[in-house]
């Protein structure tokens, strides 16, 4: 077990910054996620911490010790690649018992961890088997079992799932999260699925662009994206996003969006900047959750509720997604399979504010506190 | 659909079928001559097959001419030029596959512009060079010669075969405890045996086949090689096609055996270097 320190991590590529200036701690036995669009920088950070990918700038301390210019095998760290990496010429037996080789430890011992590993593992039948004779996820579990044989003071998992068909995928993750939980490992896993980090991280990093946008536990980040970006990129729909103005009418918030008005709640105004009571108008972009909005028959257009027309109706069993119109905005509502709906109908959607969320239309920042 | 498919092999047939007996004509010459009698082979009108075949001139070549020596200097100089031009290869075509660096470009344009000098234009100035050296009538320059002349295109042909091997099993490997070179050593080399192979034959056929460099740089009877010594069935009052043709069909079986052996690879590996 071990803990991770990057300070001021940078990497560049000729003109480009892969990875600008990031901040992170992995703590001992953790299981921490990168999460984020193709192309952030997550990969590259993960492999900075392997040591398969100079550092331009900034430092990597692990347990402590700074290791920048250590090798990647000094490291004593052990990583799944994403296309498993597998040593195509070698068994599966001496796949997973390559490391423990290198290390020179002695055979009878190397056996008898193999044979452990793979137990865990459920690969124990496929030890003498050709690699190119595995289905998908028997490569995977092997590639797990090199990474986990010489039991590894840090492990790194660079979207392992990825290629897996989507029920295989469902059934790992559930085992690797087994897996770690197990050993204790402290982990670093890079994906870009959110789902997977909402899932499998203790904490959550989200990184765009080479830079982190938040860190924070899986709940945390969902209820409290720092900025519009992690509010549209973690939670599946993607959080209905749409234009309003705060305005001030006696010392209460008022939300005029394109639609309907709302008196927004004491306790919401109060986590909201005194600026925006101060001005006369403040445009704001306010986000809403699928699960924060109820779609009513009832065609009643009372204080929370606006007129719309369903737009489309998308059953997953257990919910209904509602994609309701406002005119020019298209909200994305969650609600129970049983109630009746049919496309062009007119609804009521009711908001419910207190779990609404303001975002700075030129900072893209969460305004509430 | 079955109709189509017959005319399609029938139109091959007659398209190809003519091409490959031109090209294998001579072949059949050089075969049915090698067991021709030397009588035979100067009767009016000239036979197709011979008409007493003989093995005799297999036996004969062997003394005639001292065609051991021949052979065996063809085996240096096409193994030793290879095994010089692969230690060299290597490195290059993996540095080449594996790392960015400046003037990687025109190095590969100059390792294709090397490629296409025809020997024949600095044979003047390598003489030149090698009699500085005094190694004028040494197996050491064709060796040397030849393994510079297979060079370019054996790291073309192995950057391509190591572009296909993923860099992330290596980096698996240096992860498990190896150093980049062992990694390399350990994974990638062991991965690319069959391109290993292929370009080795490569530069043995290559060397084996030499003609020009042998020409200009031997002079003594004990260093030439097969390319060379082949003349000496040439004599001044007799060509002796019957023997020349025996110890060319020994030349060549060489040759055919080691290129049907690596024809796969070859064109595998040419075709890895035109997809990157």
């Amino acid at each position: 077990m071990a803990n991770v320190i990057c300070r001021q991590l940078t990497k560049l590529y000729g003109d480009t910054l892969a990875v600008k200036a990031i901040d992170l701690e992995v703590f001992e036995g953790e299981f921490l996620v990168i999460v984020g669009p193709s192309g952030c920088g997550k990969t590259t950070t993960l492999r900075m911490i392997a040591g398969l990918e100079s550092i331009s700038d900034g430092e990597i301390l692990i347990d402590g010790k700074v290791v920048n210019k250590v090798e990647p095998r000094h490291r004593d760290i052990a990583m799944v690649f994403q296309n498993y990496a597998l040593y195509p010429h070698k068994k599966v037996y001496d796949n997973i018992a390559y490391p423990l080789q290198l290390r020179r430890v002695p055979k009878d011992e190397i056996r008898s961890r193999v044979v452990e590993t793979s137990r865990l593992l459920g690969i124990e039948p496929l030890l003498e088997r050709r690699i190119r004779q595995l289905s998908g996820g028997e490569r995977q579990r092997v590639a797990l079992g090199r990474a986990i044989i010489r039991q590894p003071r840090l492990f790194l998992m660079d979207e392992p799932l990825s290629n897996l068909d989507a029920q295989l995928r469902i059934q790992m993750r559930r085992e690797i999260i087994r897996l770690q939980r197990q050993l204790g490992i402290t982990t670093v896993y890079v994906t870009h699925d959110q789902v997977e980090a909402m899932t499998m991280g203790d904490r959550i990093v989200v990184m765009r662009g080479g830079l982190v946008q938040q860190i924070g536990e899986p709940m945390t980040i969902y209820n409290h994206p720092a900025n519009r970006f992690v509010a549209r990129f973690i939670g599946s729909p993607p959080m209905n996003l749409f234009d309003g103005v705060l305005e001030n009418r006696n010392d209460r918030l008022v939300l005029c969006t394109g639609f309907a008005e709302y008196a927004l709640p004491a306790q919401v105004q109060a986590r909201l900047p005194s600026t925006h009571l101060a001005g006369g108008a403040a445009p704001v972009v306010c986000g809403m959750r699928a699960e924060d909005m109820t779609v009513d028959l009832a065609d009643d257009e009372s204080d929370n509720h606006a007129l719309g027309v369903v737009d489309l109706v998308e059953p997953l069993g257990s919910d209904v997604f509602v994609s309701v119109k406002f005119g020019e905005e298209m909200l994305l509502a969650r609600t129970a399979p049983d109630l009746p709906l049919r496309e062009t109908q007119k609804v009521c959607l009711k908001l419910n504010l207190a779990k609404m969320h303001f975002f700075d239309p030129k900072t893209e920042q969460n305004l509430l506190r | 659909m079955n109709s189509t498919r017959t005319i399609r092999a029938i139109s091959y047939v007659t398209i190809l079928l003519p091409a490959v007996l031109i090209s294998i004509f001579p072949l059949i010459v050089m075969i049915s001559t090698s067991f021709k009698t030397s009588q035979e082979v100067y009767i009016p009108p000239p036979t197709f097959l011979p008409r007493q075949p003989t093995i005799q001139n297999y036996f004969d070549i062997w003394t005639v001419v001292p065609l051991g020596t021949y052979f065996r200097n063809s085996l240096v100089i096409g193994l030793g030029s290879a095994l010089i031009a692969l230690v060299m290869a290597v490195p290059a075509a993996y540095a080449l596959a594996r790392f960015r660096f400046q003037g990687k470009r025109i190095y590969m344009l100059f390792l294709l512009a090397i490629q296409m000098f025809p020997p024949i234009v600095i044979v003047l100035g390598l003489f030149r060079l090698v009699a500085a050296l005094n190694l004028v009538d040494s197996l050491l320059t064709l060796i040397l010669l030849n393994a510079v002349f297979s060079l370019s295109f054996m790291i073309w042909l192995l950057m391509g075969y190591f572009g296909t091997i993923p860099p992330e099993i290596e980096e698996a490997a240096m992860m498990d405890g190896n150093s980049r070179l062992g990694a390399m050593l350990r994974m990638t080399l062991p991965l690319s045996l069959p391109g290993l192979v292929a370009v080795t034959i490569f530069g043995f056929m290559n060397g084996w086949n030499e003609f020009l460099f042998a020409l200009t740089f031997i002079r003594t009877q004990e260093n030439l090689p097969l390319t060379i010594g082949l003349f000496k069935f040439v004599t001044r009052f007799q060509v002796h096609w019957h023997q020349l043709m025996a110890a060319s069909l020994l030349t060549t079986v060489v040759v055919v055996i080691l290129f049907m052996l690596i024809q796969n690879q070859l064109t595998r590996g040419m075709i890895a270097t035109g997809e990157k």
